[in-house]
């Protein structure tokens, strides 16, 4: 009785000891979100691809991402197509329920500019220095990155636009180099093309989350046709992805192991692969919001120093003088030279 | 037609004209085979610079040890001989060996002015003979005028201990606020090994390394119709926080920005309490739906015009119908209470301060009457905010000992020392990583173009790690903490180099496509040349 009972009470100790994360792992070291989301595809019938991406760009800007941290490359030919019945819209439902283009959709590598190279210049930091900032990834070693890839893929390879691709192994160079370089924190990487698993599969550098919508050998399949546009509209899985992300709210506490299972098989009808031996978080207890939101930490400002002899600087300022401000012709006037 | 005529028309080969074939197509050969070919390789061949590949390993056991030097003064020989080796060992055996040298050297102070000296001033003034220079540390033994403290420390580069002090608690005013070995060590690795260690929450906060930092002061007035703003309150980026920041130059380049932006509203809604103030309730902001407060003013602030990291100022003006706003931290109390001020901060990205109104003023405030916040408190939450996020943090309380207040707006000379040290191993630390992953990507990877340029950098980086490393190690903070300046902007540039991917994505099979079209028309008859040729040059007789 008395050895069953202290058996007993080992194992409690030992299921304790397990089930206890410790705290720095439960707690985010994140302090600010960026977003990285790609089109790969372009043409009047990959108009799905478009929605996709632009489902997934509505959601990280509802949930609080500025802009300035979004980085959107897709081809944009969509909602202006001469064959877009509605113009300047980018449905994801035939029912016509959101609008994801939205009124303001920020393109910051638009048409021919979505390329492998630009891709990987983005990535590792390598762009021209006249490159303006919305185009630039500034990310460091607090910054948690979605990335997002969507388009037309095999096994091993993500093709850009007909023309080349990106295979698993560039990219996983390309994530290893940020990593050594200390660009990131933590990576969610989301990817949904056919046979997306095989994208993450070569990924070797620590802290990044893979989830693709469909394994090496299947294909990754689209939801509904809309007979007004032609063609299919979204993809299954980033459709229920959508569904899911619309009931998260800035402040819910919805974690990413429910994101994970937003597509069982018998709606996504392919296997959504989960990578998770590189991510060193639990992503039961990791909030959504830690990726697709930006809520920054704060603390409360307690000691206020206190400064003796406080003056203000001897300078005087233009602002400060009492300028008079008046109208000057616009052109100069050259009569008294002549 | 005789046969001679038919010999003359058709020219049969005299042997003169088959040595001249023979001769051209051997020129021919030597030519395109001579020439062309190492010339075709040559340029075709990826431009890669030498790297300092050894060198670059090297870095790995690069030695840090920052050369500190500290005098210790007491009124007693005998008593500077025993407490100095006391403060060694307590110092030594510590985690500062780590990261730290020490050199001391201690004297006694018997017949001078600091022996004579009654008050704090005096000792000043003792102190100010002494020629210190960054990093240095004078630490001596006050005859009085320390009052209840047991240690003093002053705002240049001085600490004064009263008489029969522990040496262990000098050792631990050294260690805690002075030299904070423990944060200099957890930087260090926490930069070069992320996945075993990871920052605190004090180390966290502040920016990382850059050269440049913008600072952008917001006032945000969301209903300017109803609350008129003193113009003039922006006027503390240029009255305080620039003459700030100058004392600062040395650390890096900052620009400073203002503006103002109306109509933002909070972006969250506050609890309305009944209370027994002025306004007769107040509105309660708990600490932890800050965050989202920051989410909607960061889309409008306009930070991202900057190339540089951008450090927030943000002012808030409360509305009168919403005021007096008041920020509860999580155990229910109110942090600034004293002071009525509601200030917060994000790491890495800015502070923030909610202004209130008077109850006065929002009573008469349908005359057109112009709020003017209040400056002065207003600038020192700035100017705390400021010193926490370059990586001035508070220094904890220890017990009996005293800190001489801030004197203007120059913060003190060890902080700045302490700045300075924290920030030359997180550029030396940066730059090596920096420069090792270039070096490992280049060796991997053949077709990466290495421009001069990129070789160059890559070159003074070393060089200059090397020398920062060395002056550091020699006790020259200042010139220490510059070249590991440069060194960080070099390897960077270095780095982020874009000619570095120029070829990447120009396979080597398009270069045979190209090349192949137009060398082989000419190569395939040089080529059946070379067989004539041998049999002209080797086997003449059959000819």
């Amino acid at each position: 009785m008395n050895i069953h009972l202290i058996g007993s009470l080992f194992a409690l100790q030992i299921i304790n000891v397990f089930s206890k994360i410790p705290h720095s792992f439960a707690k985010t070291g994140h302090s600010n979100n960026w977003a990285v989301l790609v089109d790969t595809s372009r043409f009047w019938f990959n108009y799905r691809h478009v929605a996709n991406v632009l489902s997934i760009y509505r959601s990280v800007k509802r949930l609080g991402i500025p802009d300035s941290q979004i980085i959107l490359m897709i081809a944009d030919d969509m909602a202006c197509n001469p064959r877009n019945p509605r113009p300047a819209t980018v449905f994801n439902n035939i029912k016509q329920h959101i609008n994801v283009y939205g009124d303001d959709v920020e393109v910051d590598y638009r048409g021919y500019e979505v390329t492998v190279e630009n891709f990987v210049r983005l990535l590792t930091g390598r762009l021209q220095p006249e490159t303006p900032r919305s185009k630039k990834l500034l990310t460091d070693e607090g910054s948690n990155i979605l990335i997002y890839l969507t388009g037309h893929g095999g096994n091993g390879f993500l093709k850009f636009q007909d023309s080349e691709e990106i295979t698993s192994q560039e990219l996983s160079d390309a994530l290893e180099q940020m990593w050594q370089k200390r660009r990131y924190h933590e990576i969610l990487f989301i990817v949904d093309t056919c046979q997306a698993s095989s994208m993450y599969e070569k990924f070797y550098s620590p802290n990044i989350l893979a989830v693709a919508s469909s394994l090496v050998g299947e294909d990754s399949l689209s939801h509904h046709v809309d007979p007004a546009i032609g063609v299919y509209i979204i993809d299954r899985y980033t459709y229920y992805a959508l569904e899911f992300l619309e009931t998260v709210e800035p402040s819910s506490t919805k974690t990413l192991s429910e994101f994970l299972k937003v597509c069982p098989k018998h709606y996504c009808l392919s296997t959504v692969g989960v990578r998770e031996d590189l991510f060193r978080r639990d992503p039961k207890i990791v909030p959504v919001t830690d990726f697709f939101g930006a809520l920054r930490p704060i603390e409360l400002t307690s000691n206020i120093v206190n400064i003796v002899d406080f003056n203000k600087s001897n300078k005087t300022f233009l602002s400060q003088s009492k300028e008079k401000y008046k109208l000057i012709s616009q052109f100069p006037n050259f009569s008294q030279y002549s | 037609m005789t046969d001679q005529e038919i010999n003359d028309v058709i020219g049969h080969d005299s042997p003169m004209d088959q040595k001249c074939r023979i001769y051209a197509s051997i020129s021919f050969a030597v030519l395109l085979l001579g020439v062309g070919l190492p010339l075709w390789w040559e340029t075709t061949a990826v431009p890669r610079v030498a790297i300092p590949y050894v060198g670059i390993r090297a870095l790995d056991d690069l030695e840090l040890h920052i050369h500190v030097r500290f005098l210790l003064g007491c009124l007693d020989t005998k008593n500077s001989q025993q407490l100095a080796d006391e403060l060694m060992q307590r110092l030594m055996d510590a985690r500062f060996a780590d990261i730290y040298r020490i050199s001391l050297s201690h004297f006694g102070t018997t017949n001078t002015s600091i022996a004579r000296a009654k008050t704090l001033d005096d000792l000043n003034k003792a102190a100010a003979g002494f020629q210190l220079n960054h990093g240095d540390i004078l630490v001596l033994e006050a005859p009085a005028g320390l009052g209840e403290n047991l240690i003093h420390v002053t705002s240049g580069r001085s600490i004064y201990f009263a008489q029969n002090t522990d040496s262990a608690k000098i050792a631990q005013v050294l260690c805690q606020w002075i030299y904070r070995d423990a944060a200099l060590t957890l930087t260090k690795n926490a930069l070069t090994e992320p996945t075993e260690y990871s920052l605190d929450v004090v180390n966290r906060r502040r920016f990382p390394v850059s050269s440049n930092y913008d600072v952008l002061l917001t006032v945000v007035n969301p209903e300017p119709e109803l609350l008129q703003v003193d113009r003039n309150f922006s006027h503390i980026a240029q009255d305080y926080i620039d003459p700030f920041l100058e004392e600062l130059s040395i650390i890096a380049d900052f620009s400073i920005k203002s503006q103002w932006l109306y109509f933002l509203p909070l972006g969250v809604k506050p609890k309305e309490v009944p209370a027994n103030n002025k306004f007769g309730r107040y509105f309660a902001l708990s600490e932890d739906i800050l965050p989202q407060v920051i989410t909607p003013l960061e889309k409008k602030l306009a930070s991202q015009v900057s190339l540089y990291p951008t450090i927030n100022l943000v002012a808030y003006m409360v509305p009168c119908k919403s005021a007096p706003l008041h920020i509860f931290s999580r155990n229910g109390r109110r942090v600034n209470e004293k002071l009525d001020l509601e200030p917060f901060h994000s790491p890495r990205w800015g502070g923030i301060v909610l202004i209130n109104p008077s109850a006065e003023f929002c009573k008469q405030a349908k005359a057109n009457k112009i709020f003017k916040p209040p400056v002065n408190i207003t600038t020192k939450v700035f100017l705390t905010h400021l010193r926490l996020l370059l990586g001035i943090p508070d220094k904890e309380e220890i017990s009996r000992t005293s800190m001489a207040e801030l004197s203007g707006l120059k913060p003190r000379d060890w902080e700045v020392d302490d700045l300075l040290r924290m920030r030359s191993v997180e550029q030396l630390t940066s730059a090596k990583l920096t420069l090792q992953s270039l070096a490992r990507l280049l060796r991997e990877i053949s077709n990466i173009v290495i421009t001069e340029t990129v070789g160059g950098r890559i070159m003074r980086a070393l060089e200059l790690i090397e020398l920062s490393a060395k002056l550091l190690n020699e006790g020259d903070l200042k010139g220490g903490f510059l070249a590991s300046k440069e060194a960080f902007v070099m390897s960077e540039a270095a780095f982020t180099d874009p000619s570095l991917l120029a070829l990447l994505y120009f396979p080597d099979d398009q270069k045979y496509a190209v090349y192949i079209p137009l060398f082989l028309p000419i190569m395939i008859p040089v080529l059946f040349s070379l067989k004539n040729i041998k049999n002209y040059l080797f086997c003449s007789d059959q000819v």
